[in-house]
């Protein structure tokens, strides 16, 4: 399990890029990361994986702090968002790279996967395009068989082929070898339908965070209209997270929380009751509007 | 104990194998250039004794480079932000990519040393013309090993500081130029001027006979004292670690107290590296630096040298001056940023620290230069050590330095002056003596006498080439011997001004030398001369051009001048019999009527005819064999006119 307490970050000693960050994120799982560009996502994956020291506050990874701890590191791998490959290198050395470093690194899975995406592991990267580039990173990253996987902007750059290919290789990595994954993105429909859980960076913190059933159960979109005249207050027993009311017909977002709000909408025997899915994106926007966030400025 | 965390060779394997192609080509180019220079040297076919300066030139110059090279291409990945997301994300800790790159690094120094060591022994073993001592070859690697790791430690240190790499070139000259930087301004403006010179003479021996003040009020209140107005100035000695070196009295650049210093700096320096590797915030990069601190720190350093320049300005000028080195100074600030960081940072609170630093840095500077007017006295004189002429010949005696500092006060008889340097305590001073005629057979009888000890103490057993007239005489144990057994009759030849031979022992980081008369023993002779007639004779019969001979007597009763003039054109005119005379009738003979021929192929080498008579004779028949040749006659016209023209001249 990954645990980060009262994490606190700056770069120039005044403003903080990340304050008093609190998170855990539990093991065998995919946990997906957005925010807005500047919102920390990268300095926290670069934290986590100790190539920066945080100001203050503490990284555990199975209890263990994880600043340099050598140990440690062998079961974490860390794909950044700006790729780097050492000039005039290929796959193949790449590999024999990761290979010198990572104990249970999987030379057979290289080569299978380059097969597979037709790519030539024998050809120098920088002759590569952006999105081979990536999937060489992201072959590599899989290879090692780390127990914890971090990917920043994880399919930056990849056709929507090789996207889902890569989306169907991490939920193999997770099932069948009980990895974990934190990837980053700005894009919430880019990872709605691979990650478990969720959760949004806004200035430096973990504002919200939740496994997606939930969310997607929890939460809908609801177009009501009564016979007579109403207004916000009519649905006080509600959680109502957002209310919009143009003509007669009102948009209400409402919040379940266990309670079953169908049957008391119903009872307020409306003209017009439809209930409408929500995207995870809109979701997200009014759980931060809930919150008093002006969010949809940022996403 | 987990060795993995001190050295991790698949990492270094990598980090070496991406920059492959650089350090390749720096670390050929040194080997190479030598491997080049000792074929230029033995195709010459001269004898060369290699010293540790002529050993050092590429691998001097390399040491500017290589070092830097190295710790950038091992540490270079610190400066980019992406590099470090890539290294530093891998199971490797600081410690281990820190001690990793510091020990494989110093492995990979040592190898190309032990490189250019063997090249060297290897050239010197197959060639017997080119000689290297072993201690020689030690005293190369170790000091050049030394210095190669000294400044990648420096170069390390600078790298872990750095945001980026101009940063880091600009931390390496700061710590390898700072110190040696500001002793050298404080000497140039304190000492390297001062005029106002005296020394102190109690003993009778010293005080000079005629000595006059003119009027001066500083001179008579210092001769109060005892002390003498003398012009001298202070000696800028120093022992500044690589590449700063300085030469010694003997000009070589091995520099013991150097080599220590840098053994004990490069375990501090590799010390506060290693700890600032593991503490540096590794999102400092792709700028100076982080911290505002370390940037104005460091800017207003590198504004010394600046100062210097503007306060030099400021003493050629006047008011005009203030302003340009005002303007220089805004310009240097302005420079900086653009080139560290490019951009210009907090430009008001930049040019503020500015103009402090200058008016700080310009009064240390007008504080150091107002020294210059204060007068110095050398109390006592330890030793003194004649330059130029006299092979660095070392007076101790007090009695003597009295003498040579009585001679240089007095206003008397000078023979002529030669350079020379006064050692008082750890300071030394240059200074010129006046030598008289007498102090000059003082001199000569000191040189003979040092010669007579060096000749007791030298070791026999250990020479490492002999040299007679250019000729580098083969080092046999029987030579040793008879240097050995003969000592005292070498001791009391020591007199003898001709025919010397020198020994070389390579003792002590320099080459111990000492002439032999090779006359104070018949066998010596013997063998000596033997040996430079053979070589002389392959030369001479190898060489198929035209000859550049001449002959070397010491009086013109046997040879005339006449037959010096064509001595060249007639041994070409008649070589085969020439060839022939010295293959068979030359025989070796000390006391014979002995003259020496000079041929001259790249440099001059010398063969002995030694018996100057009979030479004669055969000479004259090589004259007659070509007498009724034209250019012969031209070049006997040629001399005539000349010796009209000299007579003419005469009168």
């Amino acid at each position: 399990m990954i645990e980060i307490k009262n994490l606190s970050k700056s770069f120039n000693n005044k403003d903080y890029v990340l304050e008093n960050l609190n998170c855990k994120i539990n093991d065998n799982a995919i946990y997906g990361l957005v925010g807005a560009n500047g919102a920390g996502k990268s300095t926290l994956l670069r934290l986590i994986n100790s190539i920066y020291l945080q100001d203050e506050g503490t990284i555990l990874i199975d209890n263990e702090n994880v600043y340099d701890n050598e140990k440690l590191k062998q079961e974490m791998v860390f794909v950044p968002d700006d790729l780097y490959f050492y000039p005039a290198y290929t796959l193949m050395d790449m590999a024999e790279y990761y290979k010198s470093l990572y104990q249970n690194f999987d030379m057979k899975y290289v080569i299978n996967t380059a097969s597979t995406l037709k790519l030539n592991p024998n050809a120098k990267i920088s002759s590569f395009s952006k999105g081979m580039k990536r999937q060489c990173a992201l072959i590599c990253a899989l290879a090692s068989n780390a127990k914890y996987m971090f990917f920043d902007e994880t399919f930056d750059g990849l056709d929507p082929v090789v996207r889902k290919y890569f989306k169907k290789l991490l939920s193999e990595a997770m099932s069948k070898k009980d990895t974990t994954i934190i990837m980053t993105s700005h894009n919430l429909r880019e990872l709605e339908d691979i990650c478990d859980n969720l959760g949004l960076l806004y200035k430096g913190n973990i504002l919200f965070e939740s496994d997606i059933d939930s969310l997607k159960t929890n939460m809908f979109k609801v177009q009501i209209s009564l016979k007579e005249d109403f207004n916000k207050s009519t649905f006080k027993k509600l959680k109502i997270l957002s209310y919009k009311k143009v003509g007669s017909v009102a948009t209400l977002i409402i919040d379940e929380e266990g309670r079953d709000s169908r049957k008391y909408l119903e009872s307020l025997n409306p003209i017009i009751l439809d209930y409408l899915p929500l995207t995870l994106e809109e979701v997200f926007i009014y759980q931060m509007e809930a919150l008093g966030y002006e969010f949809e400025s940022v996403l | 104990m987990n060795l993995k965390a001190f050295f991790n060779k698949n990492y270094f394997k990598e980090n070496i194998r991406k920059s492959k192609g650089l350090l390749a080509f720096f670390f050929g180019v040194v080997p190479l250039i030598n491997i080049l220079i000792f074929i230029v040297v033995l195709s010459s076919g001269n004898s060369t004794l290699v010293d540790f300066n002529s050993i050092s030139i590429v691998t001097y110059l390399g040491l500017f480079f290589i070092p830097i090279v190295l710790s950038i291409s091992l540490f270079g990945f610190i400066f980019k932000k992406k590099s470090v997301d890539f290294v530093m994300s891998k199971p490797i800790s600081r410690k281990s990519i820190f001690l990793t790159n510091t020990i494989g690094g110093i492995a990979l120094i040592i190898l190309f040393m032990l490189i250019n060591t063997l090249i060297c022994g290897l050239f010197s073993l197959i060639s017997a013309n080119l000689v290297i001592p072993f201690n020689l070859l030690l005293d190369y690697f170790i000091f050049w090993t030394v210095s190669y790791i000294f400044l990648f430690i420096v170069s390390n240190l600078c790298v872990s500081l750095a945001g980026n790499f101009i940063m880091s070139i600009i931390l390496i000259l700061i710590v390898i130029c700072l110190i040696p930087f500001l002793g050298f301004t404080r000497y140039f403006f304190s000492d390297y001027y001062n005029y106002d010179n005296y020394i102190k003479c109690t003993d009778e021996e010293c005080i000079p006979d005629n000595y006059y003040c003119y009027d001066n009020e500083n001179c008579i209140e210092h001769l109060s004292n005892d002390e003498y107005s003398l012009s001298f100035s202070k000696e800028f000695t120093h022992n500044y670690p690589a590449p700063l070196l300085s030469t010694d009295a003997t000009g070589t650049l091995y520099n013991g107290i150097s080599l220590i210093k840098m053994i004990i700096l490069s375990i501090i320096y590799a010390i506060i590296g290693y700890f600032i590797f593991k503490r540096r915030k590794m999102e400092n990069n792709e700028t100076d630096f982080r911290s505002e601190f370390a940037h104005y720190l460091v800017k207003t350093i590198t504004l010394i040298p600046v100062c210097l320049l503007t306060y030099l300005v400021l003493l050629e000028t006047d008011a005009i001056g203030w302003l340009i080195a005002l303007a220089i100074v805004i310009i240097y600030y302005i420079v900086y940023d653009l080139i560290v960081r490019r951009e210009i940072y907090k430009l008001r609170k930049s040019l503020l620290i500015a103009l402090i630093s200058f008016g700080i840095i310009t009064g240390v500077y007008a504080s150091w230069d107002s020294l210059s007017s204060k007068s110095t006295t050398i109390e006592k004189v330890d030793k003194i050590i004649l330059n130029s002429n006299w092979d660095n010949l070392e007076i101790t005696n007090t009695s003597l330095i009295n003498q040579v500092i009585k001679t240089s006060l007095e206003s008397s008889e000078v023979y002529y002056v030669t350079d020379a340097t006064m050692i008082s305590g750890n300071k030394s001073y240059s200074f010129m003596i006046v030598v008289t005629s007498e102090l000059e057979s003082m001199l000569d009888q000191l040189v003979i006498e040092d010669n007579k000890k060096k000749l007791e103490e030298f070791n026999y057993n250990s020479i490492d080439y002999i040299d007679y007239q250019n000729t580098k005489i083969p080092v046999t144990n029987e030579i040793k011997s008879l240097l050995k057994d003969n000592l005292d009759s070498i001791v009391d030849n020591y007199n003898e001004n001709s025919s010397l031979m020198t020994i070389y022992d390579y003792n002590n980081h320099q080459y111990q030398k000492l002439s032999i008369p090779v006359r104070s023993n018949a066998e010596l002779y013997n063998i000596v001369i033997s040996y430079q007639n053979e070589e002389f004779m392959k030369k001479l019969e190898k060489y198929k051009g035209s000859l550049d001979l001449n002959l070397n007597v010491e009086n013109y009763e046997i040879f005339t001048e006449e037959d010096v003039y064509v001595f060249s054109y007639v041994i070409n005119s008649n070589k085969e019999a020439f060839i022939k005379y010295m293959n068979t009738e030359n025989d070796i003979d000390m006391n014979g009527d002995n003259a020496s021929i000079g041929l001259y192929i790249n440099n001059y080498i010398r063969g002995s005819i030694s018996d100057l008579t009979e030479f004669k004779k055969e000479f004259d028949t090589y004259k007659e064999n070509i007498k009724d040749n034209a250019e012969y006659q031209s070049l006997l016209n040629e001399y005539k006119e000349m010796k009209l023209l000299e007579d003419s001249y005469e009168h």
